[in-house]
């Protein structure tokens, strides 16, 4: 039988390191209205001896998440972005872009009727883009999350 | 899943809807209401809508139209205000079908936003809504 799930509970409980690098708090963006999982692959096409078809190897991949966040001025969360953006333009720093901590669950599995998640934590890289918009619209901007290295797996549950 | 279950689906909304609402209503599909309704009554039925085929699967998505008849007009209000709010929810629910225990997801996509039909010959008024929903038998 067919066991269909929707979008939030793919993944869900983004949240970024609104603590120190030592003492992390890790708080939901819960606001997203769409995150997806985005990897890119590099290839490389080959051709080999004797055929015409072209063949393609993996040769390398990135992983990070895009979204779109609905500004929800109580979440800490959002609110630590937006500071990035201060930051930025008060004083000209970027590196606040970089080594930005996330957490989040994605869909493992079932187990027994009960859906499964594993809990990673990673750095990224953070691109903001498409703050504001039409003047009758909710408050949001898009995200671009790029996993620096491989995620820590922190728990299963 | 098989025929039955296909046809159990609109069973299962309504068995659902009865526990979300507490039971305080009598929920029906619209083939099973008569005249001696004259209680609190929700009926559901489906109704048109496109849907999404896959191979080896069965469709995806059926539309139900839902209609609270309450004892007062605030009362049906508040009552499609507490449907309306399963929109973007991945419902799980235990039914029973001939002794058999079963498990269905309810995923409500979408709903129109409820309004209020009267009825002038049985002087009542009720509120309607059409929900898109995934029911799906999972066990």
């Amino acid at each position: 039988m067919n066991w269909f799930i929707n979008n939030r509970e793919l993944i869900k409980n983004l949240a970024i390191n609104t603590g120190t690098t030592l003492n992390p708090t890790y708080t939901k963006i819960c606001t997203t209205s769409e995150v997806e999982v985005a990897t890119d692959l590099e290839t490389k096409d080959f051709y080999v001896f004797c055929d015409a078809l072209k063949r393609q190897i993996v040769t390398g991949a990135s992983v990070g998440l895009n979204g779109t966040l609905k500004i929800d001025v109580n979440n800490d969360g959002d609110i630590a972005l937006l500071d990035k953006v201060h930051t930025l333009i008060g004083e000209g720093e970027i590196s606040q872009f970089t080594n930005v901590e996330i957490e989040f669950d994605l869909l493992s599995g079932v187990n027994n009727g009960v859906l499964e998640y594993t809990t990673y934590r990673a750095s990224a890289t953070l691109s903001l883009s498409d703050i504001g918009g039409n003047a009758e619209d909710e408050g949001e901007m898009s995200f671009e999350l790029t996993l620096i290295g491989t995620a820590t797996e922190v728990a299963s549950a | 899943m098989n025929s039955n279950d296909i046809k159990n689906k609109n069973l299962v909304l309504c068995d659902f809807i009865s526990d979300l609402t507490n039971n305080k209503y009598k929920v029906k599909p619209e083939y099973s209401t008569s005249n001696k309704d004259n209680e609190k009554v929700i009926v559901i039925q489906e109704q048109s809508g496109e849907k999404v085929v896959f191979f080896d699967n069965p469709s995806l998505y059926n539309y139900y139209n839902v209609e609270i008849f309450a004892n007062s007009i605030q009362e049906a209000k508040d009552t499609s205000v507490e449907i309306g709010n399963l929109i973007g929810k991945n419902k799980y629910y235990n039914w029973v079908d001939n002794k058999e225990n079963q498990k269905w997801q309810i995923m409500v996509k979408q709903f129109s936003n409820p309004r209020t039909i009267a009825y002038e010959d049985i002087r009542r008024v009720s509120y309607t809504m059409t929900l898109q929903v995934i029911i799906n038998r999972i066990a």
